[in-house]
C-alpha cells in the first residue's frame, strides 16, 4: 500500500453475510423480548462490532468499542422516558406534546453527544475516532436555522397584530403557510451544514478530517430530485383522471350505478399509495446518493488519504425497492439480508486514497464518554440530517 | 497448542507488524516480526468476544494488541485455558446452532402471543376496576361537549318520546348504586347510532329511536352501552393501548418505529381484537338483563338487524368470505354471530319461563 508508486484508491469492503447476520440478529431479538429490553444493549453492541468489524480497508478492519454496561445507563433512562410519552400520549395527550416540544430542544444536544459518542468508540487499525464539534453549533443547525423562519413569522404576525391592529384570523394562514416555505427553502442548506458538522469536526487518533462543503450542490440535488418527484406525481395524477373519466363515461352511457365497482375503486387507492412509496424511495435514493458522494468525495484525513464515494442512484433505489418487497413478504423475517446488502453496497461505493502511511497516527488520550446521549437519539429516533 | 498468525499494534498506534502468539500451558509467547517479542500469563490477556467472524482483538497488559482472524484458535485456546473470555463464548454458541435458534424463537413468539392475548386484557381489567371513579371520569372530560360541536346536532324528537324512554331508562335499567348514567339525544341526520362516555354519558342519535319498532328494542341497546361503563371498557381500552405500545417499544426498539406502518396493521389488528372482546361482553350484559327485566333478549338480535339493514342500504352486499376476511379489521363482532348469541339467550329465555 504504500511506497513510492502512484497511490490508486482503494475500496472499502464489507465481508459479513445474510445468514450469519440473521442468526445474530434473531438472537438479539429473542433475548431482548425475553428480558424485558435490558438485553437490547448486548444486542446494539454485537450487532455494531459485527457491521464494523466485517468493514475493511485493505487488510484493516474497524471495530466498535462501547461496552453494554456503558450503554445500559443511558438506555434505560431513554427508554423510560419514551414509555413516560407512550403512556402520556394515551392519557394526557397535551402532556405528551409537551415532551415533543421538549425533546426538540434538547435534540441539538443528543445529536452532538452521540456523534462524539460513537466516533471514541470506533476504531481503525487500533485507533479511535473523535469527534470535537461544538455544542454550540449543533445547536445553530439543528434548532436555530430550521425555526429560524418561524421565528420570523411569528414575531411579523405579532407585531401586525398589536402595531397594525390586523385580523388574527387573515393573519394565520399567510404566516404560517410562508414561514414553512421558508423551511423548506432553507433545508438544502442546513443539510449541508449538518453534514459538514460530521465530517469536518471528525479526527482519526492525532489526525483531523476536513471536508470543504458549498451549499450549492445541494441546492441542484434538491430541486431535481422535488422536479422529478412533481412530473411523476403529476403523470400518475392524469392517469388517473383519464381512468376516471372514462369510469364515469361508461357509467353514464350505460345509465348503471353500479359500473362503479368499491373494489375498483379501493384498488386504485391502494395503487396510488404504491406509487407513491415507489415515489418517495426514489426521490430518497437520488439525494442519498448525490449527497453522500458530493459530501465523501470532499473529505480528508490531512494530507494523507482522501476519500472518494461512487453510489448510483438508479442502483441504490432497486437496492432499497428490493428490500422493502423483500420485508413485505417475508413479513420482516429477511431484515438481515435486506440491511446486509444494502450496508454492503453502500461501503463497497466508498473508496480511500492513501497517500502516506496511516501507521504514524496514534490515539489522542481517551476522553470520557457518556451514552446517555446517543441512546436518547436511538431510542426517540433523532439523528440529524445524515446521508 | 495452536499458533495464531496476526498482527501486532503498538499501545493506540496504528502501526502495524505481523506477529505470531503460541499459546502453551497456561502461558503465551508474541513474536512480533524483526525479532520483538513478549511473553506472559494467557490469562492476563484481555480477549474481544467473538462475532460472527470478525477479527479477534486480545489485548495485552501493556496495552498493545495482538489481532487475529482466526477465530477458532482463539476459542480452542480459550477452551483449553479456561480463559474469562469463555463467558461470553455462550452467545456466540447460541448464535451458531440453529436448533437453538429456532426454539428460543419458538419460546420468544409464545411469549408474545401469550402477554397480548391474555396478559394485557387482564391487566387492563384488573387496574382499571381498581382505579377510582375520578379517573374514569377524567378521561371522557370534555368528550360529550367536543361531539356536540363537531358530530352531533340537536335533537328533533318530540319531548313526550324522549322523556318516555328517560322514565324507562331510569326505572328499569339502571344498575342499583353503580355509577351516575346520563342520557342525551342527538340528531347525526340518517346515522342510527348509540354511543357511552367512560363518565356514564349515554348517547342516542334520533335515528336509532325511529328504527326501533318497540320500546324493548331501545332497552336492549341502552343496556348495551351500559354494560360498557360498567366494565370500564373505555379505561381499559386506554391502559391497554399504553401497555401494547411499551410492548411494542420492547420488542421494536424505537418510537417512531412504533408509530411507523410496518408496527401499525397489526398493532391495529391487536386493538381491533380487544374491542371485539368488549363488545361481546356488553352483548352478554345487555341479554342477562333482559332476562333479569322479564324481556325476550331476542330482540336485542332484532335491534341489530335492523341497525345492520340501516347501514348497509348504501352498501352493495359484500360476500360472506369477504366479510369474515373483513371482520379481522372490525371493532365489532360479526353482526350475525351477535343475532346468533341473542337467539341463544333468548331459547333459554323460553326454555325457563316453561
Amino acid at each position: 500500500m504504500e511506497g513510492l508508486t502512484v497511490p490508486q484508491p482503494q475500496s472499502l469492503s464489507f465481508h459479513g453475510r445474510g445468514a450469519e447476520y440473521f442468526r445474530i440478529w434473531i438472537v438479539n431479538l429473542v433475548l431482548t423480548v425475553l428480558t424485558l429490553g435490558i438485553y437490547s444493549a448486548w444486542a446494539k453492541v454485537r450487532t455494531k462490532r459485527y457491521f464494523l468489524g466485517n468493514t475493511r480497508l485493505g487488510e484493516d478492519s474497524f471495530d466498535y468499542h462501547a461496552t453494554p454496561m456503558m450503554l445500559l445507563k443511558g438506555r434505560l433512562i431513554a427508554l423510560a422516558l419514551a414509555v413516560l410519552y407512550l403512556v402520556l400520549s394515551n392519557v394526557a395527550p397535551v402532556a405528551s406534546m409537551v415532551m415533543v416540544g421538549l425533546l426538540m430542544l434538547v435534540a441539538p444536544w443528543i445529536i452532538w453527544r452521540s456523534h462524539r459518542f460513537n466516533a471514541l468508540m470506533t476504531s481503525f487499525r487500533n485507533v479511535r475516532f473523535d469527534f470535537d464539534g461544538t455544542l454550540r453549533e449543533a445547536y445553530e443547525i439543528f434548532l436555530w436555522l430550521p425555526f429560524l423562519p418561524l421565528a420570523v413569522g411569528l414575531v411579523v404576525a405579532v407585531v401586525m397584530y398589536f402595531g397594525l391592529g390586523a385580523d388574527p384570523k387573515m393573519l394565520l394562514g399567510p404566516v404560517v403557510g410562508l414561514s414553512i416555505l421558508f423551511s423548506y427553502l432553507l433545508t438544502p442548506h442546513v443539510h449541508r451544514r449538518a453534514n459538514g458538522y460530521l465530517l469536518d469536526n471528525l479526527r482519526f487518533g492525532d489526525g483531523a478530517f476536513s471536508a470543504e462543503l458549498s451549499s450549492r450542490p445541494y441546492y441542484g440535488a434538491y430541486i431535481k430530485a422535488f422536479l422529478g418527484f412533481l412530473l411523476a406525481g403529476v403523470l400518475v395524477a392524469v392517469l388517473v383522471g383519464v381512468v376516471g373519466g372514462y369510469q364515469a363515461a361508461a357509467m353514464r352511457a350505460t345509465g348503471d350505478k353500479m359500473a362503479v365497482d368499491p373494489m375498483q375503486v379501493a384498488a386504485m387507492v391502494v395503487a396510488m399509495y404504491l406509487v407513491f412509496i415507489v415515489l418517495g424511495l426514489w426521490f430518497k435514493s437520488y439525494l442519498e446518493a448525490r449527497l453522500r458522494n458530493y459530501a465523501l468525495s470532499r473529505t480528508r484525513l490531512d494530507e494523507v488519504a482522501e476519500l472518494h464515494s461512487d453510489l448510483r442512484a438508479g442502483r441504490l433505489f432497486r437496492i432499497q425497492l428490493g428490500n422493502l418487497l423483500l420485508l413485505l413478504f417475508t413479513l420482516g423475517l429477511a431484515w438481515p439480508w435486506a440491511v446486509t446488502r444494502l450496508y454492503r453496497y453502500r461501503t463497497e461505493r466508498l473508496h480511500a486514497t492513501v497517500r502516506d502511511d496511516l501507521g504514524r497516527y496514534v490515539s489522542e488520550r481517551q476522553r470520557r464518554a457518556s451514552a446517555l446521549g446517543e441512546e436518547m437519539g436511538d431510542v426517540f429516533d433523532v439523528g440529524g440530517l445524515g446521508f | 497448542m495452536p499458533l495464531l498468525r496476526g498482527h501486532w499494534h503498538p499501545p493506540g498506534s496504528a502501526a502495524r507488524r505481523p506477529a505470531e502468539l503460541q499459546v502453551e500451558g497456561g502461558g503465551f509467547l508474541l513474536r512480533i516480526e524483526d525479532g520483538e517479542s513478549r511473553s506472559g500469563r494467557f490469562d492476563t490477556l484481555e480477549i474481544s468476544d467473538r462475532v460472527g467472524d470478525i477479527p479477534r482483538r486480545l489485548e495485552l497488559e501493556d496495552g498493545s494488541i495482538f489481532e487475529t482472524a482466526d477465530n477458532d484458535a482463539v476459542d480452542a485456546a480459550i477452551r483449553a485455558a479456561g480463559h474469562p473470555a469463555a463467558r461470553g463464548h455462550l452467545v456466540h454458541r447460541l448464535e451458531s446452532r440453529w436448533r437453538w435458534i429456532l426454539a428460543a424463537l419458538l419460546l420468544a413468539a409464545g411469549l408474545v402471543f401469550v402477554t397480548f392475548r391474555w396478559g394485557i386484557p387482564w391487566a387492563a381489567r384488573e387496574i382499571a376496576l381498581a382505579m377510582p371513579d375520578s379517573a374514569n371520569q377524567k378521561i371522557s372530560e370534555g368528550a360529550l361537549e367536543l361531539l356536540d360541536k363537531w358530530v352531533f346536532e340537536p335533537s328533533t324528537l318530540p319531548q313526550a318520546r324522549r322523556e318516555a324512554i328517560r322514565r324507562r331508562f331510569r326505572a328499569r335499567l339502571l344498575p342499583q348504586g353503580q355509577g351516575r348514567f346520563r342520557l342525551h339525544f342527538r340528531d347525526m341526520g340518517e346515522v342510527p347510532n348509540a354511543m357511552a362516555l367512560p363518565s356514564g354519558d349515554i348517547v342516542v342519535t334520533d335515528r336509532l329511536v325511529t328504527l326501533a319498532e318497540s320500546p324493548e328494542e331501545i332497552d336492549s341497546v341502552l343496556l348495551h352501552e351500559i354494560g360498557h361503563v360498567i366494565h370500564r371498557h373505555g379505561l381499559q381500552s386506554v391502559i391497554r393501548s399504553s401497555f401494547v405500545g411499551i410492548g411494542a417499544l420492547l420488542v421494536l426498539g424505537d418510537v417512531s418505529a412504533v408509530n411507523s406502518l410496518a408496527a401499525g396493521l397489526p398493532l391495529f389488528l391487536v386493538e381491533s381484537r380487544y374491542s371485539r372482546g368488549a363488545e361481546a361482553e356488553a352483548d352478554r350484559y345487555a341479554l342477562e338483563h333482559l332476562m333479569a327485566l322479564g324481556e325476550d333478549p331476542a330482540v336485542f338480535g332484532r335491534m341489530l338487524q335492523r341497525l345492520e339493514a340501516a347501514a348497509r342500504t348504501d352498501e352493495c352486499d359484500d360476500e360472506e368470505g369477504a366479510r369474515r376476511l373483513a371482520s379481522f379489521l372490525d371493532s365489532h363482532p360479526l353482526t350475525e354471530d351477535r343475532v346468533a348469541q341473542a337467539r341463544r339467550y333468548s331459547e333459554r329465555f323460553h326454555a325457563q319461563r316453561q
